[in-house]
């Protein structure tokens, strides 16, 4: 009886291919040999780890240092001084708005470009990166012509706090629309396909399959945008007019500390910024690893 | 009830991938649409699937009108060639899908899921992710999947074609044991002519976007009504102006009425079964140009009576009616 082939247990485990999903590496035995370097690869890892220390690591380290060098009151000082404090939650507000506003329109944007064809689709798939490759002053100069004093809309945000968000939201927008595009037009069409002969409707077929499948890219783009975002400086300053307590981002504080000669409240300033900016990565990818392997 | 098609017609641009599909496939049955690559089988599948609209024509399921119904509303199952699977889900999430979108109480889905999990042999894989199994079981699960929601009509295009020669011979007994058991009216699409006459009680040939004939296994390899039918279902060697199967020549050691002389080129013996090159000593037709050798086939038991050797001159003729059954031939450009 043919059945019994597929009964077996043996047979039908054998051909099972291995998969280096996170959770799967808990499991393997620890007494087993920890690494599988080999030579090559050793050398391989030796290069990266020193390439990495003197590109990042170290200075990185050094800023940290330099940021607590006049002791934690300053520290702590600088970043409950009402100016900066004001400077830093308008930043990190106005990043997390931009991420919740292209995570939404990236989606869009990419989605269009990858499932309808249209006339003027390569000018849109041309432009989306123009963004990202302009020099992020003129990106803050293009921003001022049409949302400036001289607005042909009659909308002027020079100097106030939308001014951050707007540009902002100019320089990440390329960000989800790059990460999402590929994967969705890697998505096979079959799988909506059967969602819909089991009954689900689009909307459902969206939230329950295609949502999931693009949660990493989604992801990985969110992650881009707020890092991006909260660094943002060029395009800030030709837009936001560093009123202080109104349209001053945080990377303006860095600058002004600096110009004053106070290098341990700039690396203040700056460590805040990248704590948050790393916390928000491990945060985004434990979620959606979590996701994956629920 | 089955499904029944009137009159389909179904266009992409300028060019015409169904003509004119009429079809009537029983209710339970297991029906394969056979045809070789471009023929249109997808596009008629996905047609009854709901997937593709057609330009003209009505399809009907268990009944109802379903042209303009979409795939959602149709109550069907469809198996994809490449699984399909929902591949962030484990293999219970996947089964339980439809049943999910349907609203069915909890643990009732649980119950079902279980129940085609054994169906279909994968009872201690659910909460495995598709990723972690074989292509053979992936298969599987995927049948599972489709029916879970008890679909009047499940829809498999080529099934095993992603999947190799050996897990696909087991799959292809086990689909006809569990269409025995369920019961299901399935129809499936393959361009391997061996399982479809192996697998199932129809077969409908399609060629060119149009169907070139319906009938069992049977009726389809004995009596092809075209020559398209002859030469896509078994193999064919020419003698003269006649085109017929290998196993349909006779050998004789000594000329008989009709026959014809010749050489052995080749003798090739697989297993039992011997096959031979003849090249004749002239062309028994009168179509001119070079005539191909004929290609024979014999058992074993037949080759050693007449004790036959590579190089033996023998005489070969078109087998007359053997064991009761019309042996067909067609003429070489009769067409349909
Ligand atoms: N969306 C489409 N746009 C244009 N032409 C198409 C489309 N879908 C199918 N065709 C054409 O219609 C014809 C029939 O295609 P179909 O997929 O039905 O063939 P098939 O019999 O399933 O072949 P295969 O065995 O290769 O899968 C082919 O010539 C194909 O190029
Ligand atoms: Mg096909």
């Amino acid at each position: 009886m043919p059945t019994r082939a597929l009964n077996n247990p043996a047979s039908a485990t054998a051909g099972i291919p291995f998969s280096p999903g996170r959770t799967r590496s808990k499991r393997r035995p620890r007494s087993r040999r920890r690494t599988t370097l080999t030579r090559p690869a050793g050398l391989a890892l030796g290069i990266s780890v020193l390439w990495f220390s003197l590109l990042v690591m170290i200075p990185l380290a050094l800023l940290l240092i330099s940021s607590v060098e006049d002791g934690w009151s300053t520290f702590w000082d600088t970043l409950t001084n009402v100016q900066t404090a004001h400077a830093i939650r308008l930043t990190l507000v106005s990043a997390l708005a931009a991420t919740a506003v292209n995570l939404v329109m990236g989606l869009l944007i990419a989605w269009v470009l990858v499932r309808d064809r249209f006339p003027g689709r390569w000018l849109i798939e041309l432009m989306i990166d123009i963004p990202f490759a302009l020099p992020s002053l003129v990106a803050g100069l293009v921003l001022l012509s049409l949302y400036g004093p001289e607005s042909p809309l009659g909308i002027n945000v020079l100097g106030t706090p939308a001014s951050v968000f707007l540009a902002l939201l100019f320089v990440t927008l390329p960000f989800v629309v790059r990460t999402v595009q590929p994967v969705l037009g890697e998505l096979d069409r079959d799988v909506e396909r059967a969602a819909h002969s089991l009954g689900a409707s689009r909307a459902t077929t969206v939230r329950r399959i295609i949502l999931p499948a693009l949660t990493p890219a989604l992801a990985a783009g969110a992650t881009l945008c707020f890092a991006r975002g909260v660094g943002e400086f060029g395009a800030l300053v030709i837009l936001s007019g560093n009123r202080p307590n109104i349209s001053e981002g945080a990377p303006m504080r860095i600058q002004s500390y600096i110009e004053v000669d106070n290098t341990a409240a700039a690396a203040t300033v700056a460590v805040l910024l990248l704590a948050t900016a790393l916390t928000a990565t491990l945060l985004v990818e434990v979620l959606t690893s979590q996701e994956r392997h629920r | 009830m089955g499904i029944e098609i009137h009159h389909v017609r179904k266009t992409f641009g300028s060019f015409t991938a169904l003509e004119d599909i009429r079809l009537s496939v029983p209710s339970g049955g297991l029906t394969a649409l056979l045809g070789p690559s471009g023929s249109g089988k997808t596009t008629l599948l996905r047609i009854l699937g709901g997937q593709e609209e057609p330009d003209a024509g009505s399809v009907y399921l268990a009944g109802r009108d379903v042209t303009r119904l979409p795939a959602q509303q149709r109550n069907i199952g469809f198996v994809f060639q490449h699984y399909a699977a929902f591949t962030h889900m484990t293999v219970a999430k996947n089964v339980a899908f439809g049943l999910e979108v349907r609203k069915t109480p909890k643990a009732q889905v649980r119950r079902r899921v279980q129940e085609l999990l054994e169906l279909v042999q994968l009872e201690r894989f659910g909460d495995r992710l598709p990723a972690q199994l074989s292509g053979g079981q992936r298969q599987r699960m995927a049948l599972a999947r489709a029916l879970a929601v008890d679909p009047s009509v499940l829809l498999l295009d080529e099934p095993f074609g992603a999947l190799d020669a050996k897990v696909r011979k087991e799959l292809r007994d086990w689909l006809r044991q569990l269409h025995e058991e369920v019961h299901v009216t399935s129809v499936f699409v393959t361009h391997d002519q061996e399982e479809a006459l192996e697998v199932a009680d129809t077969v409908v040939v399609m060629n060119q976007g149009r169907i070139e004939q319906v009938g069992t296994p049977e009726e389809i390899y004995d009596h092809p009504a075209s020559d398209f039918v002859f030469g896509f279902i078994g193999e064919v060697t020419r003698f003269g102006e006649l085109r017929l199967r290998p196993h349909d020549v006779e050998v004789t050691l000594d000329p008989e009425s009709g026959s014809h002389p010749g050489r052995i080129t080749r003798l090739t013996r697989i297993g039992f079964e011997v096959r031979l090159e003849v090249v004749l000593d002239s062309d028994p037709g009168s179509l001119g140009g070079a005539h191909p050798p004929v290609n024979v086939q014999l058992s074993r038991t037949e080759s050693q009576a007449l004790d036959l050797q590579q190089w033996d001159a023998i005489w070969v003729r078109p087998r007359a009616a053997a064991g009761g059954r019309e042996v067909e031939v067609l003429r070489v450009g009769a067409g349909r």
